[in-house]
């Protein structure tokens, strides 16, 4: 049974680990967008080539995302050195893992959550969150390829110059999504443990009462 | 990384580690204790029973006894069981 757990055990840390290890990543392009958005913007305002107001938005939207993904960033290094450190004291043992060993390791991984329990949620939210702003992000910046004629009533797309410049925001726009949901599911799975816990501290604290 | 520990957890740390005649400052090393908390989880332990004082030399032990077990293995099971009736989590 032990080794089964073990391996159950190992499964999910190391999926966790690419889960983090993903976020840092993916919270570094958030990042890095808004500071692109602020970047372009800039040079288009002293030129004059578009209006004020949608280079203001587009400065406005390019700070937030910064703010957000410094924000993601900072919880996600907080996730991921934890589980680190779990996963290589894990690599560490020498098999077959003793049931105590096993035990004790399940003892860090549900403290670590209860610890993290509202870091992990605040992810799910600027995940979420991150997702849709970038999907607005993506949006605005290809409306900038968009050309309206108002003699024949027809809308231009500048195909070749939308499709490098957005995609990526939407790409990452997708996975950020994508995050938000496989950490909720990592939440849930965990809360369950956590509620299976209080159910069994009953029966701990009548077997240790009797001594 | 200690991190939030239920006190039922605190105790079976403490009872699998003193399998073996162990100090009170190792204790409190291993456990991730303070002096004051790791007492009072060490003198609740010894007046239940599951924790008995031996003479090493000049020094005082703690080494569990064998009304541990009982615990120990109810912690185990329990804990095991997290993992075989939750769905587990996989990318």
């Amino acid at each position: 049974m032990t080794d089964n757990i073990s391996q159950q055990f190992a499964g999910e840390l190391h999926s966790f680990f690419i889960l983090s290890l993903l976020n840092v990543v993916f919270a570094a392009l958030v990042m890095a967008f808004g500071i692109q958005f602020i970047v372009t913007s800039v040079p288009a305002l002293a030129e004059g080539e578009t209006s004020i107001a949608f280079l203001a938005s587009q400065f406005l939207f390019g700070g937030v995302a910064v703010v957000m993904g410094l924000r993601w960033i900072l919880a996600s290094v907080q996730i991921f050195s934890g589980i680190k450190q779990l996963r290589d004291e894990y690599s560490s043992l020498d098999d077959p893992v003793s049931d105590e060993t096993i035990t004790g390791l399940i003892i860090r991984m549900i403290s670590y959550y209860r610890e993290n329990r509202e870091t992990i949620q605040t992810m799910i939210i600027l995940g979420i969150f991150c997702g849709f702003y970038l999907l607005i992000l993506g949006i605005i910046h290809s409306l900038e390829f968009l050309s309206f004629s108002f003699s024949s009533g027809t809308f231009t797309i500048d195909i070749h110059r939308v499709i490098p410049s957005t995609f990526p925001a939407f790409f990452v726009a997708m996975v950020s999504l994508f995050s938000a949901v496989f950490f909720k599911k990592f939440s849930k799975v965990w809360d369950l443990r956590q509620q299976e816990i209080d159910r069994a501290e009953e029966n701990l604290q009548h077997v240790l009462e009797q001594g | 990384m200690a991190g939030r520990r239920t006190p039922y957890e605190i105790y079976w740390e403490i009872l699998v580690f003193c399998k073996t005649p162990r100090s009170f400052t190792s204790i409190i090393n291993r456990c991730n204790l303070n002096s004051k908390i790791g007492q009072d989880y060490l003198d609740f332990l010894c007046q239940k029973g599951y924790l008995s004082s031996v003479q090493e030399g000049e020094r005082t032990g703690y080494l569990s006894t064998g009304s541990a077990t009982e615990y120990i293995a109810l912690f185990t099971r329990l804990y095991q069981s997290l993992f075989d009736t939750i769905p587990g989590f996989k990318l």
